[in-house]
């Protein structure tokens, strides 16, 4: 176990496109940090060199005070679960698991009683003699993560280990994961592109988009403070509504200002904004939209009833918002809505460049 | 009612396909099984009134037939194994390597093999008397394995490439060297693929005739097909019966490979398309 330091890591490809522009972070010993990002965000990337399957093209990677970005991947002593899980087609359950443990030299006791621990933690001791063809989906998936659990490696690598599961099974492997983590202690990397996988696991989600790091910190703190305008769109389930406007300053009262939208800021923002474009976007969650179904300026096109809640989706105008409400609303297709939010709980991003200006007021 | 006259037609049709493709095979065992003066027997029988094994026996203690048969097995065993081992380690290199040239050796080496054979009979030949192999069996191995290998390397190459790359990628994280990956991994999911070019080599090689007639001057080094023609072509009247015997033990060879392979056969020419 310990802990990870990428300098400085860039990676440009033959083709002459840079994967990453220069990443730097610290991931602490036993932490579970996640890469977030879209396809093609760098983020795998980032991960097979942390494995040592990519090799950068600039840059140091450091396990604690051991720097290992020039050995090969044999010698790093990490354990990796690949999306497509990689089991040996032609060995059994047995065989996965062992064979770590065989190019470690693991003496022939120890590997069995490593084995009949893992397996009876992942319940799938009587899975042993079978050949990966023979399990679903699930099972290799434990034999996957059985396999690189089972001999201790400083490292702990996923490389979006839940994307081929069905939801159901996926929202079930969340859960042990996180215990496993717990239970082991492990430094674990983790790359999705789920941002409920990010949140839900991760003490820290780091945001990447093109090649670049878009913010590292707490799945709160990235819901709840976005650094720039892709974070904030990227993460949160329906997105973040994003309205452009001005600030103005109407007699004693800041305001955001746009087309159909005119919101006051209270006052524990006004110092922050000193100094701040004109220019700006607005950020709105959803659940803090709040509607008024019967008049005013926004027409509900469509309402998605889940169950627990509705989403709302209006025009207000030419811009379209997105609401989340009671599951008992009122709204309908067609029917006219007016529009408020409070101004506590707006973002605000500069137009040019995306940088968050302000979050949302402190509690 | 209908649909059993179409299932009766249907298995007289492939009934009559059969007969006709086994037919020169039957009629080659009935003429080895028969006495001499039967062979040429009018009306002439299918199935010999007077089984005998008298051809086979003349053929293994009167001719050269042994000495040909050990030739023969030598030079298609050896051109096997040499094709096998540099068409994996090639098709491997091809698929896994980024270099400049990477997919113009693979369809250069795909030309060589359009050449048709008669083209290249006369360089070769030079270039293997040039280097003192001629007339050796080692000589002949390298001949067949220049036009073997083209189609064995792209037969592998896509072989190779269905392989997914994580699970050697795997076996590296797992704490194997390239190598060990290679071997652990690599090898035994190419199984199928390096059967079906095994045999594609070995039948080859055991049925090639104009390289190794025009290779080969010393009868004790013959192969069996020129040496089984110049065998029966001394005496002035072809002894058909002799002929046929030892027709029937050259094809003993290629058929146990494909009774025992088949099953990989089928399973390594289909498997190349087909991602797992």
């Amino acid at each position: 176990m310990s802990s990870v330091h990428l300098k400085q890591l860039r990676m440009a490809f033959p083709d002459g496109t840079v994967g990453l522009h220069g990443l730097s972070l610290d991931i602490a010993d036993g932490e579970f940090l996640t890469f977030l990002g879209p396809s093609g965000s760098g983020k795998t990337t980032t991960l097979r060199m942390i494995a040592g399957l990519e090799h950068p093209s600039a840059g140091e990677i450091w396990f604690g005070t051991r720097r290992v970005d020039l050995l090969s991947p044999a010698d790093r002593n990490v354990a990796m679960v690949f999306q497509n899980y990689a089991l040996y087609p032609h060995m059994t359950v047995r065989r996965n698991l062992e064979y770590p443990l065989r190019k470690r030299g693991v003496p022939r006791g120890d590997r069995a009683s490593r084995i009949a621990e893992v397996t009876a933690l992942l319940k799938i001791d009587g899975l042993l003699d079978r050949r990966p063809r023979q399990l679903s989906g699930g099972q290799q998936q434990r034999v996957a993560l059985g396999r690189a659990m089972v001999r201790p490696s400083e490292v702990f690598l996923l490389d979006e280990p839940l994307s081929n599961l069905d939801a159901e099974l996926r929202a079930h492997m969340r859960a042990e994961l996180i215990q496993l983590h717990r239970s082991l202690g492990r430094t674990m990397i983790y790359v999705t592109h789920d941002q409920m996988e990010a949140m839900t696991m991760s003490t820290r989600i780091a945001v990447l988009s093109q090649g670049r790091l878009q913010q590292l910190a707490t799945p709160h703190e990235v819901y709840h403070a976005p650094a720039n305008k892709f974070v904030a769109t990227f993460v949160g389930s329906p997105a973040m509504n994003m309205l452009v406007g001005r600030l103005e300053l109407a007699g004693d009262v800041l305001r955001f200002v746009s087309e159909h939208l005119t919101v006051a800021l209270p006052d524990c923002r006004r110092a922050e904004l000193h100094g701040a474009p004109a220019q700006v976007a607005a950020g709105i969650r959803p659940e803090d939209l709040r509607l008024t179904p019967g008049e005013g300026d926004g027409r509900v096109t469509v309402v998605e009833r889940a169950g627990h809640e509705a989403v709302v989706w209006l025009t207000l105008g030419r811009q379209r918002l997105v609401a989340r409400a009671a599951a008992g609303t009122p709204a309908e297709a067609g029917t006219a809505v007016a529009v408020s939010v409070d101004g506590g709980r707006l973002h605000l991003f500069a137009e040019e460049g995306g940088q968050r200006l302000i979050g949302a007021c402190p509690a | 009612m209908r649909g059993r006259i179409g299932f009766a037609l249907y298995n007289l049709l492939v009934w009559c396909l059969v007969v006709a493709v086994a037919f020169p095979l039957l009629w080659m065992i009935g003429t080895a099984l028969k006495p001499n003066d039967e062979t040429f027997a009018i009306p002439p029988t299918l199935i010999p009134a007077h089984p005998t094994l008298a051809q086979f026996h003349r053929l293994l203690t009167d001719t050269p037939f042994l000495t040909y048969f050990t030739n023969s097995v030598l030079v298609a065993a050896g051109t096997t194994i040499l094709v096998i081992v540099i068409a994996v380690a090639g098709a491997y290199g091809l698929v896994r390597f980024r270099f400049p040239g990477r997919s113009l050796i693979a369809h250069m080496v795909l030309f060589t093999y359009m050449l048709p054979a008669v083209v290249l009979l006369l360089p070769l030949y030079l270039i293997i008397s040039a280097i003192g192999l001629a007339n050796s069996l080692f000589g002949l191995v390298i001949a067949y394995t220049t036009f073997a290998l083209p189609f064995a390397l792209w037969l592998l190459r896509s072989f190779i490439a269905g392989i997914p790359l994580a699970l050697e990628q795997a076996a590296m994280v797992d704490g194997a060297g390239r190598l060990r990956a290679f071997v652990d991994v690599v090898l035994p999911q190419a199984v199928p693929g390096i059967i079906s070019t095994a045999m594609f080599s070995f039948i080859l090689s055991w049925n090639e005739y104009l390289y190794a007639l025009v290779f080969i001057n010393v009868d004790e080094r013959k192969t069996l097909p020129p040496g089984v023609l110049t065998m029966l072509n001394q005496n002035q009247n072809v002894e058909w019966a002799l002929l046929m015997a030892a027709s029937v033990l050259m094809s003993v060879p290629v058929l146990l490979c494909f009774v025992f392979l088949q099953k990989h056969l089928t399973r390594g020419f289909g498997a190349s398309s087909v991602k797992g």
